[in-house]
């Protein structure tokens, strides 16, 4: 950090903690503890005996956690809430990634493209339970408009409510969340390109550089922290999908859209008696998942 | 920011001010002019909405009329009925006096977690079928009062397409053979049975109707369980059975499981696999004198659903609570919503006068047999759209490979969510 | 460069222009088509949303879906909005003003474990809710505050800490110190330092903050459903699924609820947006 100014520092301890303690009561009480406390619990059985890593081998042995066989065999989804999630991650992030790059960069020299913006962003404005009703309507047989678009150019006969089928419904919810998330990539990369001197693209322009090795050479190096959160972000977005799914099948049909948050949720309050143990241990794989990304994004974002 | 125009520093904290203050003014018109919610003494949950919620608001009224106890009626669908309750109990605050659900094993796992209150000294079980009271017992404690029935009898027909045809109706397997030949037989008659589409559940009711007939109404309760696996000889079996029916053509191509009523009237199929609600459909419903059904015969079991009402022991309202029990175990409550159409009363004592002679006879049958849940319905999950998927496909190829089709669905079986 | 390559190259940068012009117009259409759809729907009729809202043939525009959608029997929309707000504006205020004080002994002070203290509070805003919820369900049901605003609300208040305190101690790192400094010659405590002088500079910090806020807590789900149980406190985002029922859909009031749900934030951020942006730019990372 900067060098603090030595008279503004208190010499006892009493005044920071003053100021301090509301935020670390708070964040000891509901945040700090209950993180200790979820992966504590993951450790214990149904009857609160420990038993150490079985929950994490009882919920991979789960189907509806950990599926790869149907994947495998090239069959339709399910393929258990953990293979959902990585299928979102593999076919969200670099869409969304990319197409947040590509608005971020291509807006910035269109008329009107802050107000394109705006629209594109809308879709982090709204509650995820909202955003779920947009794509279940979008969808939809009769009143959605993909498949009007599809009468449209002839191919009406593949018009179906999409949603409703277990092999497309997983499919059908990651494309969603792409037009729901893209705007928030963008708009870090936006921020982002601002922060990239001009003098530097000037200088390139001069050497006679085309469009593309500028992009290349130097906005996207430039970047780089803009991207560590995105990509951190993003990765943590889609293991924590819940109300989207939740809105539109919770989970079905058959399973087909189970994602991992979803999958502790019944786990915790709708088995009887509620089954914390596995609960906890699909939470704690979920954050281990993002730890690596969290714990370096986070800290290139303090030592800034 | 890339210009200095626009709206200085001290605008913007303006709008800010503007937007937080009528955002807090809306706040407090909408509180000023909402009525405040009421609360009323008792607070039932259930899964009806629709006529069937109106049905039960009517019998209601009667229960606040009589008590002077206000009750208010709040409907779920069925996930949200499932995690609302327990996790209720669980955080030991019943917002529920009372839970009007079909699903005897969840009743009694909310039960074995000591949320419910016994029942038993609050009602008359001479005045109901043993087999409904019997699914809800744990260690001679009743936690749940049979209110409603509703049941998938058996197989529909227009009775004057029998005695038009000199069909009757079977007594014995045997019997619904030949039935299935006779009619067959008939000039016009494209199949025996119809056969209805939907996602699936036709197709898995008529299964069901044939695994319970024929294999015993156990067996269908050990599938669900797990008890038995559907690889077994007693479960091959009956699919044997029923694919050779295919074969032979008595089940006809899937259709519109409505639009198959309107077949079965007109005489293209002589007869129609369906839970009693088909008699809401055209032109059954406005023939009623018309329609009859026979089940499998020999079966002693039979698909569907009673509605049990159970009281959370947590409940801040007992006294008044066990006064809404005993209602709904009474006679009066259960006559009014039979009167309102669709559905049987538990209880032994409402009037047949109560009923449509159809519904009544619906409701004499059910009487007779042990009612065990829907497989699939029980199973849920993967189980349920395999079975669909895979009773699709045996009824468009019979002669598929048995084996590997019940290896399928014992791959996908778990365990019943409730 | 010759004439005609300086020709060919405008004309080529001519060419990407128009072809960015095109795509970015395209990429607005395709992005707002979702939320046109809905207002459509949620003022024509169900039988022309099934017909496709896109055809004008028939158009007999009605409001009908809001009034349905604000006196749902199930789940009235009035009071669903009145309950988010009641949740939504203390959990706003309340960590905007933890978080300043916590931020700025961050920023100001010296002490032991500050780093350390500091990283850590700032690595807690990657916890997701699902880390969390089964402990604070347990806590919350021993303090009694299961199925109570005020339990939600400390909740909400305690996640926006880590991201609203590194926010706002990088603002203040860079706020010149010279005024506290004289302010503190002159003998005023700390707290009057931070409070009459600190905090009016804070305002546009604070302003990123309560947009942020205010949209993440209104659209909350998540937390709403697992401490929130009773029907009459249910929150906005709560009655939507209800409306939504299962197996048909009246896509008229569900269209009218949703946007009468999300009509709250969008206000917030079309009119914050400045602060919005700046606030996500600066690597508040609530997504």
């Amino acid at each position: 950090m900067k060098g603090e100014p030595t008279i503004m520092s208190p010499r006892q301890i009493t005044t920071p903690l003053l100021f301090l303690t509301p935020a670390l009561l708070l964040l000891t009480i509901f945040v700090l503890f209950p993180v200790a406390n979820t992966i504590y619990i993951s450790l214990l059985n149904q009857e609160g005996e420990f038993v150490g890593l079985d929950n994490y081998a009882e919920v991979f042995g789960r189907r509806d956690f950990w599926n790869p066989q149907n994947l495998m065999e090239g069959k339709s989804p399910p393929y258990g809430a953990s293979i959902h999630n990585g299928i979102w991650i593999l076919i969200h992030l670099p869409l969304s990634v990319f197409f947040g790059l590509l608005l971020a960069v291509l807006l910035r020299e269109v008329k009107g493209g802050a107000i394109i913006k705006s629209a594109v962003f809308l879709g982090m404005v709204i509650p995820m339970i909202v955003g779920g009703i947009l794509l279940r309507f979008i969808y939809d047989k009769e009143a959605g408009i993909l498949n009007g678009l599809l009468r449209v150019v002839g191919l009406g006969h593949l018009a179906r409510t999409w949603t409703a089928f277990p092999q497309t419904i997983l499919l059908a919810l990651i494309l969603g969340s792409v037009w729901i998330w893209t705007g928030f990539c963008m708009i870090v990369y936006s921020a982002g390109l601002e922060g990239i001197p001009v003098d530097l693209f000037e200088a390139a322009k001069i050497d006679g550089a085309s469009r593309w090795r500028i992009f290349w050479r130097i906005t996207v190096p430039m970047l780089r922290p803009a991207t560590i959160v995105v990509v951190t972000m993003t990765l943590l977005w889609e293991l924590k999908i819940f109300d989207i799914v939740w809105v539109i099948q919770r989970g079905g049909p058959g399973g087909a859209s189970n994602v991992m948050a979803l999958d502790m949720f019944l786990d915790a309050f709708f088995s009887i008696p509620p089954n914390f143990g596995t609960a906890s241990a699909i939470a704690t794989i979920l954050t281990i998942m993002t730890f690596g990304f969290a714990a370096y994004m986070v800290n290139r974002m303090v030592k800034s | 920011m890339k210009r200095n125009k626009g709206i200085s520093q001290a605008g913007w904290m303006a709008i800010v001010a503007g937007l937080i203050i009528i955002i807090a003014a809306m706040g407090v018109v909408l509180y000023l002019t909402l009525p405040a919610p009421e609360k009323p003494t008792l607070t039932v949950f259930s899964l009806w909405s629709g006529t069937e919620e109106e049905n039960f608001l009517e019998a209601l009224e009667t229960f606040e009329e009589d008590t002077g106890i206000s009750v208010r009626h709040v409907g779920y669908d069925t996930l949200e009925l499932l995690i609302t309750v327990p996790t209720q109990l669980q955080a030991g605050v019943a917002i529920a006096d009372v839970v009007i659900a079909p699903w005897p094993s969840w009743i009694l796992s909310l039960a074995g977690e000591d949320y419910l209150t016994n029942v038993k000294d609050m009602i008359d079980t001479t005045k109901f079928p043993e087999t409904y009271l019997d699914v809800v017992t744990a260690d001679s404690a009743i936690y749940g009062v049979p209110f409603k029935v509703s049941g998938k009898p058996g197989f529909w027909y227009r009775t004057s397409f029998f005695t038009d045809n000199d069909l009757t109706v079977p007594t014995t397997y045997n019997e619904f053979e030949t039935l299935l030949a006779d009619i067959s037989a008939i000039d016009g008659v494209d199949a025996a049975i119809a056969s209805g589409n939907g996602v699936g559940w036709p197709l898995s009711d008529t299964t069901e109707a044939f695994i319970v007939g024929l294999g015993g109404y156990q067996l269908q309760l050990d599938l669900i369980f797990g008890d038995e696996q559907f690889n077994s000889t007693a479960v091959k079996d009956v699919f044997v059975e029923l694919a050779s029916l295919l074969q032979a053509g008595y089940f006809s191509v899937p259709d519109d499981f409505d639009a198959q009523v309107a077949k079965v009237w007109d005489g293209t199929y002589g007869i129609y696999f369906q839970g009693s609600f088909i008699t809401a459909f055209e032109p059954f419903a406005s023939n009623l004198d018309d329609v009859g059904f026979f089940p499998l015969p020999e079966t002693d079991g039979a698909t569907g659903a009673v509605d049990y009402a159970i009281m959370p022991a947590l409940t801040k309202h007992a006294d008044e609570a066990q006064q809404l029990i005993e209602f709904l175990a009474s006679a009066e409550a259960q006559e009014i919503m039979v009167g309102l159409g669709g559905f049987a009363a538990a209880h032994t004592d409402v009037p047949d006068s109560a009923y449509s002679s159809i519904d009544l006879e619906v409701l004499q049958f059910l009487r007779t047999v042990t009612i065990v849940p829907d497989l699939d319905d029980a199973i849920g999950g993967t189980f349920q759209t395999t079975f669909w998927d895979q009773l699709k496909a045996l009824w468009v190829t019979p002669t598929m490979d048995l084996d590997t089709l019940l290896q399928t669905l014992q791959d996908e079986w778990s365990a019943p969510s409730f | 460069m010759s004439r005609l390559n300086i020709v060919a190259r405008l004309k080529k940068a001519k060419r990407f222009t128009i072809l960015t012009h095109v795509i970015a117009w395209a990429v607005s259409l395709i992005w707002i088509i979702p939320f046109l759809g809905v207002v459509m729907a949620s003022i024509r009729p169900l039988p022309e949303i099934l017909n496709g809202w896109w055809n004008f043939e028939a158009f007999n525009p009605t409001l009908r879906g809001f009034f349905e959608a604000w006196n749902h029997p199930t789940a009235p929309l009035s009071r669903a909005l009145l309950n988010s707000l009641i949740v939504t504006i203390p959990s706003t205020f309340i960590p905007i003003l933890v978080a300043a004080l916590g931020a700025y002994s961050f920023a100001r002070f010296k002490f032991p474990t500050r780093d350390f203290l500091f990283l850590t509070i700032v690595l807690l805003q990657t916890i997701p809710q699902q880390m969390a919820i089964i402990p604070i369900f347990n806590i919350m049901i021993n303090l009694g505050l299961w199925n109570n605003y005020i339990g939600l609300i400390l909740v909400h208040s305690a996640f926006a800490l880590p991201w609203q305190i590194l926010f706002l101690r990088n603002f203040f790192s860079v706020l010149p110190v010279e005024v506290e400094e004289a302010a503190r010659i002159d003998g005023a405590s700390y707290f009057k330092i931070f409070y009459k002088i600190v905090l009016p500079l804070t305002l546009p910090a604070l302003a990123s903050l309560t947009a942020l806020q205010f949209v993440w807590v209104w659209n909350d789900f998540f937390f709403a459903i697992i401490l929130i149980s009773s029907p009459e406190l249910k929150l906005a985002t709560q009655a939507v699924p209800v409306i939504k029922g299962r197996l048909f859909i009246d896509w008229n009031v569900l269209s009218a609820a949703s946007i009468i749900v999300m009509i709250i934030p969008i206000a917030i951020y079309v009119a914050l947006q400045r602060y919005y942006v700046k606030g996500i730019a600066a690597g508040a990372v609530k997504g």
